[in-house]
Formats: C-alpha cells, structure tokens, sequence
C-alpha cells in the first residue's frame, strides 16, 4: 500500500470520526468539554463513586449480607439518594452555572452574533445536563445491576424509580436554565440560585421515599389511578418545562425581538391539552361534576395568573416583530391575540377564560348539570370565577397602562397588582375588625375574589344578581382596556399593510430587474 | 476562506441613525460608509457614542430612527443576513475557562455553521494568519491580553466576514502586539474586507486607516478619507524654513505673497501657513532662490490623526 493511499485512508478515518459530531449542538460539545474538564464535575462525580461503593461495601460485610429482602431494598435506596443527589442537586445546579458562566466570561454577545439562535442554544445547554447525568447514571448502573439479583428488588418498581429521578433531573435542569437566564445581576443571580436550590429540597426528600414506598409495594404504583396520577404529573411537567423553555429563549433573545408569541402560544395549547385530560378523566372519575368545575376553576386561576403577564407588556409590537407580522390582514387579525402588546394581551385574556369556561360548560352539560338551575350547580362557581378573572386580571393593567411604557413601569405594575389585590382582601378584614363587623374581620366580603369562589364552589352556586355584579365590572375592566385593545389590532393591520406594500415594492424591483422574487 | 473578495461597493452603511437610552441620546443622526478593501477609524473621545454606534452596526443594538446595511442587508429587517456578513470583536470579551485555543475556534467554528474537513482547514487558516499554531493547545485562561485578542481576532474571521468591526483593539496591548495588530488589520483590507476600527491611540490608526469617522457628543463631527478630512479641517498646509538671510528679511518677503496666509518667527526659521497646490509650493522656493535668501531648510508639518481629533472635538461629555 502506498504512502499516499495511507494517507487518504488516514484522513476518511478521521472524517469518519468527525462527520457524526457536525450533527451535534456546539453549545453540547463544548458544554460537555467544559464539564469533563472542570472541577465541580470530577469531584463530585468521584464522589458519586466512592458514596455508591461505601454502600456496597457497607451492605456486603452485615450479617445477613445482601440475602435479606429489607437489607437488599436498603442497599437500592442508597445507591439511589447518591444518583438523586447527582440528578436532582449537581446536575440542574451545574445548567445554572453553565448560563451564568455566559454572562460572567462575557461570552454571551459572541455567541449570539454566530448563526446559533436562542433555541438552540438553551437545548444545547440542556442535552449538555442530560449527557452528565447520563454519566452518572451510568457509573451508578452497575451497582443497582447487581441489586437487581437481589432478592425484594421488583424491576419494574426499580426502572420506574430511576424513570422518576430522570424526569425529574431534566425538569430542575430547564427550571435551572430558564432562573439562570432571569438575570444577570450577580445578587439576583445567588438569590435564583437559592430559589432552583428551594426548588430542589422536596424532592431530594420525597424521591427517596416515594421510591421506598414503590419498592415496599410495587403494585400501589401499577393501579389505574397511579398511572393516572403520573400521566398528569408528566402532562404538568411538559407544560412548566415548555414554559421555563420558553422563558430562556426569550430572555436570551434581543429585546426587540418576539418575546412573548411562544409563551402564549404555550399557554393556550397547554389549556388545551389539560382541558383534554380533564375530559378524558372525567369520563374515569365517579364525582366527575365536582372534578370539572375545581379544575376549571383552577384553569382559570393558573391562566389568568399567565396572562397577566401578557397584558402587562409595553404597548407597541417592536421593530423587528411589525417586520414579521403576516401580510395578509384577515390572517394578522386572527393571529394577532399571540403577538406581543399589552392590548393584544387583554384579548388573548377573553380567548383563554371563554374558552376554558366554554369548554368547561359542554363538560358540565354532558355530566348532567342541573338544566332547570345551571347557576346552582357548579357552573356557578366557574362563571363567577370567569367574570373575577375578567375583572381582576385587566383593571389594574389598563388603569395604569401609561406606566407600563415607562422604564421600571412594568415591573411597578407587576408588583403592584398582586399588593393591591391583597391589600383589597385584607383592608375590609382590618375595617371589619374595628367596626367589629363578623363577616369582613374573617375576610368574608366580595372584595376577596377566593372567598367569593370558594362560597359559590362549596355552597349553593351563585345568585343571578351577583353574576350581574361581576359581569357589570368585568365589563367596566374590559372597557378601560378597549383603546389599547383597538390601538393594539390597529397596529397589526398597519404591520400587515406596511409589509404587503413592501413586498409589492420588492416584487416590483425585482421585475424591473428581471430578477424573478420568491 | 480569507481570500480577496469583490471590492467594489460599500461594506457597511449607516444611515442617519439615532439612539437613545430613556431621555439621554448616545447616537445622533450618525450617517458614514466603508467600503470594501477600506480600513475606517471611528474616533472619538470617552462616551462620544463609539460603542454604541458598533454595537447597532454589529445588530447587538436597535436604532431608535435610521438603519445600517451590511453588504446590503438591514440590521433592522435581516438581522441574520446582516450577521453573516460582519465580524465584530467588541471591547471586551471572554474566554471560554477549561478550552484550548483550538477548542474555543473549533466551537465557534460549529456555532458559524462550519462542518466536517471544511472547519479543520478554516481553523488551521486562522490559527496561520494570526499566528496562533503554537499556543492550539494552551487553555484560553493562561494566554496574555494580546494572545486573547488574537484568538479572538481568528474567532471573528471564521466565517469569512466582508466587514469587521473592532472596538479597541489596540487597548491593552504591547507595542510589539500593537505592530501587530496593525499589521493583521492592513492584511485584511488588502484582502478586500472592510474594516472599522475604534482606537484612542490616534497614531495606531493614523498609519492603517484609509478613512475616519469623528464622533462627539453622539454626533459625527467629520468623515472621509484621512487626507480630505484634514484638508477640510485646515486649508492650507504649515511649512517651516530657514535661510541664510537674515530672518527678518524672509519674514518680509513671505508676507507680501498672496499664498502665504500667516507667518511667525520659530527658533532659528519661520513658521507659515501656505496655501496652494505643489506647484505653488516649487514656486515659492524658487522665488526664495531668486531673491537671494538662500533657503537651506524646507519642511512641510504633517497633520496627524491627532490634531484632527483635538480640533474636531472639544472633549464635551453627554
């Protein structure tokens, strides 16, 4: 063989090694570099190690050495709190530090100036968690491999455990990412930091036990019920993980681009999909009719709270995103509830709560409703929630609309709101305790929006005057936000109309140049 | 990679741009170009606005009114398109802790979409034009500032950008690192690719600049080529002379021409300020010859960077 086939036999090998990482994320081959490389990784996944190997040890040299039934389960759970420890702490800790890291070296501006958009870069951030934990899972595998020769050791109890800690680890790590992108302030940063770690606690806690508690009895977590539970456990999951998804490409992304369409677009298909759930269990359920209106109820409450934040954005839609807005005005028109804007906000609000009590209403009609006092039963308690939520959640955004434009407006009004509503509840209590009146002083008025739920939901419904009361208000709020609700569907038609005429003009150039335009 | 592109038309193109933060306004209608094969020097002092215009060029940042075209393309309307054709190296930046030199390009490399054999040779290309090769493995955290700005320097070129833009580059450096540089950026407007290069040393540019662009207070005080723009700040050209004949007789001569427009004793000469063209300037010493005064030194004062600076800008801060 000659030197120059060598060669080229040397070089197809090296191309043959390289070709498969083009495929990867670079953010995930240099995470991953880092992370091998540095400090924190190889301490503690030496230390994973040697806890996993004192275990064995320590369960090896007893009496009744791993023959036991208890002393083989022991053996399992402490192996486990070392990979809980490693998934659920270092491994959602060290995302955290690799999206600080960005800022701190200054890397940040680099990066986004290359062809790498925000998406990619947190997914790249998040595989890059993945591949440690994978490294620690499989460090630890051969360990619990050999508990599962064991005696007492379900496997189908054992895989769903380590399924358990999986999710949960990728959860914590976009919940790590998405608090790592919040900030780049470093006293915030530490106290993000401390939240992802508040976050962390319960189930470095409950991980263990729930896994003791599925190993001692295999068969509680195999019932209908169970899978049920963990089905919508998954499905919650994969709503706060697209959304703590969605919050770091917004925050990674430039201000002037679109920061909010994938959050709502979030928020309605996650409405969705849990209004499905909830259909689908309420065919399962036996009191499906109370099960309809809580979690309608509750769909209100998580929706309005989401969308809050929707109608409190500044006004306008930016520069970069009027660039982006469809030229056809019928299709602007439809889509513009999901395009950023305070305005655009409050009419994504009255989509999201007529649809969710409609939804909730056709639920409630199957499952046999009162028809003769629809009122009475639990739809009562849905529709005021409804009307609360179309007044609460708007009034204080349009009231204040001109400080949502101001620098530092919108974070005063976001704060503001939630301490006005407090305050609204607590004020009365405090008045009713001097004037000694019995039902203000334990907050029992229709200033407290819960209490107001909460009798409708567990007593007898509510009153058609009360509904009137609060349609009256929900009417006033929706009013106050009408001119920059019209201001907000205005500026879209004038986007669609701008960018139609530009791609005339650009249709028309490229005709004079005989140049053909896509 | 690196190879000489087309030269012709404009690289980068600002148009009347204008920015501000909250009620203070770091940009004012700033219009200038560069074109390609083009080394621009953007000076200015201390918060004129400098990095802020960069960073508006470089997409980073949002003009309040105007736009900025990048091989065409608006940094408003294609922020990607305008991305692939410019390379910025902004004042500050970092290195990636735990890489090499080779792993921190290879990186970048992938971010700019390079693959396969295609990111080796575009690597080992960089590496050899900025000089890198012996420090590929050495970790990003013990190179020396210079070294940084080199690899970061290679970083920017990766992906064959026809305009870069670099805020001092210089600050920080050697002098030896500084020839350097000077010599890498004339390299690469010798390949075609337009430059502009923020400084506050003034000589630096003055010897790799084709063009400047002065800024104060957020608003451009003068642009062109270095020479137009030092013509248009002082018309006439300052010579100093000395002749054997007594000084106040060639002070007298020299103030009764027409093309001299100021004279001052200096030293052992005279100081004055000549206005004509090269042949005006012949003629004048062959006057000189013709009426005895017997000039035995001759020396035109070169403007510099630096006057053109501290008579444009009168150091105002915003």
């Amino acid at each position: 063989m000659s030197a120059a086939t060598l060669e080229g036999s040397a070089a197809k090998a090296a191309e043959s090694v390289r070709a498969p990482s083009d495929f990867w994320s670079p953010i995930l081959v240099k995470e991953v570099r880092q992370a091998l490389r540095g400090r924190v990784f190889r301490v503690t996944f030496v230390m994973t190690l040697a806890a996993a190997l004192l275990a064995a040890l320590s369960q090896s040299v007893g009496p009744d050495a791993l023959g036991d039934v208890s002393q083989a389960r022991s053996y399992f759970l402490s192996l486990y709190f070392c990979l809980v420890v490693a998934l659920v702490v270092v491994v959602p800790l060290g995302a955290f530090q690799a999206v600080g890291n960005e800022w701190e070296e200054s890397t940040f501006d680099l990066l986004t100036l290359t062809h790498l958009q925000p998406r990619r870069i947190v997914l790249g951030k998040v595989w890059s968690a993945c591949v440690q934990g994978g490294l620690f899972l499989s460090a630890l595998m051969p360990f619990f491999a050999i508990t599962s020769l064991l005696r007492g050791i379900d496997l189908r109890a054992a895989a769903l455990v380590l399924l358990w800690v999986g999710v949960t680890s990728f959860a914590l790590t976009l919940l790590g990412v998405a608090l790592s992108t919040l900030s780049k302030v470093r006293f915030v940063r530490v106290v993000l930091m401390l939240a992802l770690g508040a976050a962390m606690m319960p189930f470095l806690a409950g991980l263990p036990s729930a896994a003791s508690q599925a190993l001692r009895d295999p068969s509680d977590f195999t019932s209908l019920e169970a899978l049920l539970a963990m089905g919508s456990s998954a499905l919650l999951i994969l709503i706060a993980g697209s959304y703590a998804f969605g919050i770091a490409c917004n925050m990674l992304a430039h201000p002037e681009e679109n920061r909010s369409t994938n959050l709502r677009v979030v928020t309605t298909c996650g409405s969705i999909l849990a209004l499905s759930l909830v259909s689908f269990l309420a065919e399962i359920l036996s009191s499906a009719l109370d099960f309809i209106s809580a979690m309608t109820i509750g769909g209100l409450v998580v929706v309005s709270v989401v969308d809050f934040f929707f109608l409190t954005e500044r006004r306008t839609l930016g520069q970069r995103v009027s660039l982006h807005v469809p030229r056809s005005p019928l299709v602007a028109l439809l889509v513009s509830p999901w395009l950023p804007g305070g305005g655009r906000g409050v009419l994504l609000h009255a989509l999201h709560v007529a649809g969710i009590t409609l939804w909730g209403a056709i639920l409630m009609a199957i499952h046999r409703v009162s028809p003769t006092n629809p009122l009475a039963d639990g739809f009562g308690a849905v529709l005021v929630t409804a009307l609360l939520a179309l007044v609460y959640v708007p009034l204080l955004p349009g009231v204040f609309a001109w400080l949502l434009e101001r620098p530092g407006g919108r974070l005063v009004v976001r704060i503001g709101a939630p301490v006005l509503l407090l305050l609204s509840i607590l004020v009365p209590g405090v008045v009713g305790a001097f004037t000694r009146d019995r039902d203000l002083a334990q907050l029992q008025h229709l200033a407290n929006p819960f209490w107001v739920v909460e009798r409708a939901y567990m007593q007898d419904g509510v009153t058609l005057q009360q509904a009137a009361l609060f349609g009256g208000l929900a009417l006033v709020a929706l009013l106050i936000n009408a001119p920059r609700v019209i201001a907000g569907i205005f500026e879209v038609l004038r986007a669609a109309g701008r960018r139609s005429a530009r791609s005339a003009a650009r249709a028309q150039e490229g005709a004079a140049l005989g140049d053909p335009v896509q | 990679m690196l190879t000489t592109s087309d030269t012709s038309g404009s690289a980068l193109e600002v148009r009347n741009i204008t920015k501000r933060f909250g009620s203070f306004t770091a940009v004012r209608d700033v219009n200038f170009t560069v074109a390609r094969g083009e080394v621009c020097g953007f000076i200015g002092p201390n918060g004129a606005g400098k990095t802020t215009t960069m960073r508006i060029c470089a997409t980073l940042e949002l003009p309040d009114t105007g736009d900025v075209f990048i091989g065409g393309h608006s940094v408003l309307e294609e922020p990607r398109l305008a991305r692939q054709q410019l390379g910025f190296m902004p004042d500050s930046f970092g290195a990636y802790a735990a890489t090499t030199v080779t792993e921190y390009l290879d990186f970048f490399a992938r971010a700019y979409g390079l693959k396969g054999a295609q990111r080796a040779r575009t690597i080992a290309e960089v590496m050899e034009f900025t000089s890198l090769g012996p420090l590929a493995d050495k970790l990003t955290s013990s190179l020396s500032k210079g070294m940084k700005q080199r690899m970061c320097l290679a970083k920017t070129l990766l992906h064959d950008p026809a305009l870069l833009i670099l805020d001092e580059p210089a600050s920080g450096l050697d002098p030896r690192a500084r020839v350097e540089l000077r010599e890498l950026v004339r390299a690469l407007a010798e390949m075609g690719k337009a430059v502009l290069i923020s400084s506050h040393i003034l000589t630096e540019l003055a010897e790799v600049c084709d063009s400047v662009a002065v800024i104060e207070a957020g608003r451009l005080m003068a642009n062109g080529r270095v020479d137009e723009v030092m013509k248009g700040i002082r018309p006439t050209a300052e010579l100093w002379m000395r002749c054997l004949a007594p000084t106040d007789a060639l002070e007298r001569f020299l103030a009764e021409r027409h093309d001299v427009v100021g004279v001052r004793r200096e030293g052992r000469g005279v100081a004055l300020e000549f206005q004509g063209d090269e042949g005006a300037l012949a003629e004048l010493v062959a006057a000189l010859v013709r009426a005895e005064l017997k000039p035995v030194e001759f020396a035109p004062r070169e403007t510099n960077l630096e006057d053109v600076f501290l008579q444009l800008t009168k150091g105002k801060l915003q």
